[in-house]
């Protein structure tokens, strides 16, 4: 984990969201990471000592499943779960998009290069069923890259006070309506393909 | 994404701009860092004395190239000098101490 400075006209916590009319992403937007540690005990870390909010928690059988923390007002800059293969540490890294069209310009663009979405475009129902301003209620449509790390392109991510945050109990059967509040499509791969 | 730079260890690529937003090396998956962006040096500095503070292992260092392998959240600098950057690592497992 590093904490960087002196990156030409960037500001840190601001996102980039002009496209332009192109397919390509317009900005790196956040990282879910994979472990062995605690979820609760990572996020403890994130929040005591760098100063990081938590946003949404999801539990399962009250142990802590998954985490989405954050910097900014935006609803997660980081997430963290237990891997399935204990050296798994990338679920996926995130690139924004600007908006709905955006992802139709990508879309094609898979086509044209030969490759397919994984999941997706859809949009989260992480926090309160049918909430869709919630947390963990972005948009996403995810696609493998030739080393096989899986690649995020989200839009539509919503911004919270400082203190707000959501936790649900939740279980494995109720995936697929977490993950894709717009239809039950979730591949089996996204909940076992790692890197 | 636009390819901004590449030797045969490593490509620096901008989704948009002339600054790095992402780094691949050679030698196969998953993400061997990742960078959080912070408006000024000194809160490089404060972030080395939470950590020191809590007993995490870390490393400060100067660089003329952008050295994130993943930067997000729109990371970056307010007084920046291009292609110059100064960073703080963070290593190991968390040690918390509350």
């Amino acid at each position: 984990m590093e904490f960087a400075v002196g990156y030409g006209s960037r500001t840190a916590g601001i996102t980039n969201l002009k496209s332009d009319g192109t397919f390509r992403p317009t900005d790196i937007d956040h990282i879910n990471l994979l472990g062995e540690a605690d979820p609760q005990e990572v996020s403890d870390f994130m929040k005591m000592v760098l100063g990081f909010k938590q946003s949404l928690v999801l539990t399962i059988a009250g142990k802590w499943a998954a985490s989405w923390l954050r910097a900014t007002k935006l609803d997660h800059d980081i997430a963290y779960m237990q891997a399935v293969r204990p050296s798994d540490r990338l679920h996926h890294v995130a690139f924004a998009v600007q908006d709905g069209n955006h992802y139709f310009r990508l879309s094609d663009r898979l086509v044209e290069t030969g490759n397919r979405w994984e999941f997706g475009p859809g949009r989260h129902m992480g926090g309160k069923p049918r909430d869709t301003q919630g947390f963990g209620t972005n948009c996403f449509a995810y696609a493998f890259d030739p080393t096989g790390n899986r690649n995020e392109f989200t839009s539509d991510m919503n911004e919270f006070e400082d203190d707000e945050s959501y936790m649900a109990e939740t279980s494995p059967e109720k995936f697929p309506e977490i993950m894709n509040g717009w239809a039950y499509n979730m591949p089996e791969s996204f909940m076992t393909q790692e890197s | 994404m636009t390819i901004l730079d590449r030797n045969p260890e490593r490509a620096l690529l901008a989704c948009s701009g002339e600054d790095a937003d992402l780094t691949l090396v050679s030698g196969g998956q998953s993400v061997v860092s990742f960078a959080f962006g912070v408006d000024h040096a000194d809160d490089i500095e404060e972030v080395v004395s939470r950590l020191k503070a809590n007993s995490v292992p870390s490393t400060v260092t100067r660089s003329r190239i952008a050295p994130a392998t993943a930067r997000f959240s729109g990371s970056a600098c307010r007084a920046a000098t291009a292609w110059s950057s100064l960073s703080a690592t963070a290593a190991g497992p968390p040690a918390l101490r509350t």
